[in-house]
């Protein structure tokens, strides 16, 4: 049964079919959710907002082609839903465990991500859910703006500010001197 | 070339890295979640534009003694519609409450929507065509139906309105809006409208026959939205993460007041008919699905339920409309298989359950105008059944069910 045929049978209730579809895009949203979050507990409430809208509505959508845009759209606004309920609180960064690569630079690119990480973290949520959509997702800008609902212009200055912030984090990290050990203390 | 230089080139391979994506250990969770929450009405959905189908045409006219024909059609059509609207005030039920049974209509698996004789299971068609007609919804004083219609084989759909013996078919609404929920206003072809704005709910009063919409100054995220019954006043459900608030507002959207209930409550309330009282479903984190009750205006919000654990879940209430019973359905915890259920409104005696269990989509339960019946539609099964208002005596329709036909039954003045 191909992805339409299952969206038309979940549009008539059809739980299973529904369950087949969301089984396909949830890990792609749920990690692109924890990287616009930057939190476990508050992408999961977002993911399962976003799917339990998705759920409800789904006799609403007019195409079923456009499934899978409008479930990211979904989960992408409540993410942003879900920070504007938090008021905005900062948000704990959070260093993801990762798996080591089997390449021979690893250190370096350890020590990029991990750059990268602490770049994201100083964005607006905004910022990121631009990056994310774009760079994860791999979207293109014109589709990053449909699902933010924002002009194509705002989608790409916010890109363009997003990079630039990042470049200056990242920068002024590397610049940081090296805390220096107080005395007595074991490395 | 400096650090981020670098990182940027990598860029969609370094963030990937860093978000693992597999399916999340909240995943089936989320899925028994999305059981316990109905599916918005399909008719609920617009198209962005408006058909042309029908547009005027200049016919060739030979002279007449038009002064004459003039008259006598003036005369005429004020005769009718003196006619119309004796007939109608003789005929408008109140728009709440106890009403005669008129015309039970369902969609056909023709994808017409026909009037059906619960007893013999004998049709008539009311709208027919080539298109796929679904879901009819009958106005509160019966002389409107809304329904779903979409071309053969294209799951867009677009909102239709119709008198209610199926002639003036026309498009509900003059512009596309992503509609979330629908319900009628007591006032012959006003409705009002719950759509999603910037990813929030707002709500708008409508005029059906115009297609002006008046947005009413809520700040709130509104999941629907329904009449008072006796009151000028409007019942806003209203999220707040994973639950809701209700809340009551004077009929142009102020006078804002919360509806004191459990802050476990989820979905949509019903409302008594007299206005009084709202009903509705909690989910609390160990007792699931309970059904409580609270006056509007007094508040002492109680449950009808028991709030010991068992291994039942009830959801989705509706009224009666004499308001002592309330429709339910009984799911078994931790499944999707339930049964419809009647309860006391007041709590009084045990739930009767009636019918086959089904698991999803459930059964569609509603009650007969005059409260003597219960009808329910079960798409899994593709059958209708008959019950009394008790619960007692449930057999089988003559009559078959579609998945997504839909039923409803006209409201005539008693």
């Amino acid at each position: 049964m191909d992805q339409r045929e299952l969206v038309v049978r979940a549009q008539r209730g059809d739980h299973d079919a529904f369950a087949v579809l969301a089984g396909a895009f949830v890990a792609r949203l749920d990690a692109a959710a924890r990287l616009i979050l930057r939190d476990h507990e508050l992408a999961r409430d977002a993911v399962q907002e976003g799917f339990l809208r998705a759920w409800r509505n789904l006799p609403t959508l007019r195409d079923p082609d456009r499934f899978e845009g409008w479930l990211r759209s979904l989960v992408v606004r409540s993410c942003i839903d879900v920070l504007r309920r938090r008021g905005r609180r900062p948000i704990e960064v959070e260093l993801l465990p990762i798996d080591g690569p089997a390449v021979a630079d690893i250190a370096s690119i350890v020590a990029d991500r991990e750059l990268l990480d602490v770049a994201l973290a100083r964005l607006q949520p905004e910022q990121r859910a631009v990056v994310v959509l774009h760079y994860y997702l791999g979207l293109p800008l014109p589709e990053v703006a449909r699902t933010l609902g924002i002009p194509l212009g705002t989608a790409k200055s916010r890109l363009h500010r997003s990079l630039a912030a990042m470049r200056a984090a990242i920068d002024a990290d590397m610049e940081t001197p090296v805390s220096p050990i107080v005395g007595g203390q074991f490395a | 070339m400096t650090a981020f230089d670098r990182i940027e080139r990598r860029l969609p391979e370094l963030i990937d890295d860093l978000a693992s994506a597999t399916v999340p250990d909240y995943f089936d969770d989320m899925l028994q979640r999305t059981t316990r929450s109905r599916q918005r009405p399909s008719w609920s959905s617009l198209e962005r534009w408006l058909p042309m189908g029908v547009i005027a045409r200049p016919l060739p006219v030979r002279p007449l003694p038009w002064r004459l024909l003039a008259t006598v059609a003036l005369l005429g059509l004020l005769a009718a519609a003196a006619l119309i609207y004796a007939g109608s005030r003789q005929h408008t039920p109140p728009p709440f409450g106890l009403a005669r049974n008129g015309a039970l209509v369902i969609g056909t698996a023709d994808g017409d929507i026909v009037t059906v004789d619960p007893a013999t299971g004998t049709t008539t068609p009311l709208i027919t065509g080539p298109t796929i007609d679904s879901g009819p919804f009958f106005s509160n004083d019966g002389q409107r139906i809304v329904f779903d219609r979409r071309a053969a084989g294209s799951a867009s759909s677009t909102m239709f309105i119709a008198n209610s013996d199926g002639s003036g078919v026309r498009p509900a609404f003059a512009t596309g809006q992503d509609v979330t929920w629908f319900e009628w206003e007591p006032k012959v072809d006003h409705a009002l409208l719950t759509t999603m704005v910037a990813g929030r709910g707002t709500v708008a009063t409508v005029d059906l026959a115009t297609g002006a919409q008046t947005a009413l100054p809520l700040d709130l995220d509104v999941q629907a939205a329904s009449w008072r019954p006796n009151h000028d006043q409007i019942v806003i459900t209203a999220k707040a993460g994973d639950n809701v608030t209700f809340w009551v507002v004077d009929s142009d959207g102020t006078n804002a007041r919360p509806i004191p209930v459990s802050e476990y409550a989820i979905n949509e309330p019903t409302l008594s008919a007299d206005g009084t009282r709202l009903a509705y479903a909690t989910w609390e984190p160990v007792v699931e699905g309970r059904i409580r009750v609270v006056d509007i205006d007094a508040g002492g919000d109680h449950s009808i339920t028991t709030n010991d654990t068992d291994h039942f879940v009830w959801q989705t209430p509706a009224f009666s409309p004499d308001g002592t019973q309330i429709l339910v359905h009984r799911f078994i915890q931790g499944t999707d298989h339930s049964l419809v259920a009647v309860l006391r409104a007041d709590g009084a005696g045990p739930a009767i359950v009636m019918g086959p269990e089904t698991a999803n989509p459930p059964a569609n339960p509603f009650f007969s105008p005059d409260g003597t019946q219960i009808l329910a539609e079960y798409p899994t099964l593709k059958t209708f059944w008959i019950f009394d208002a008790n619960g007692q005596n449930g057999r089988e329709a003559p009559f078959q069910a579609i998945s997504g036909g839909g039923a409803t039954w006209q409201r005539l003045a008693p």
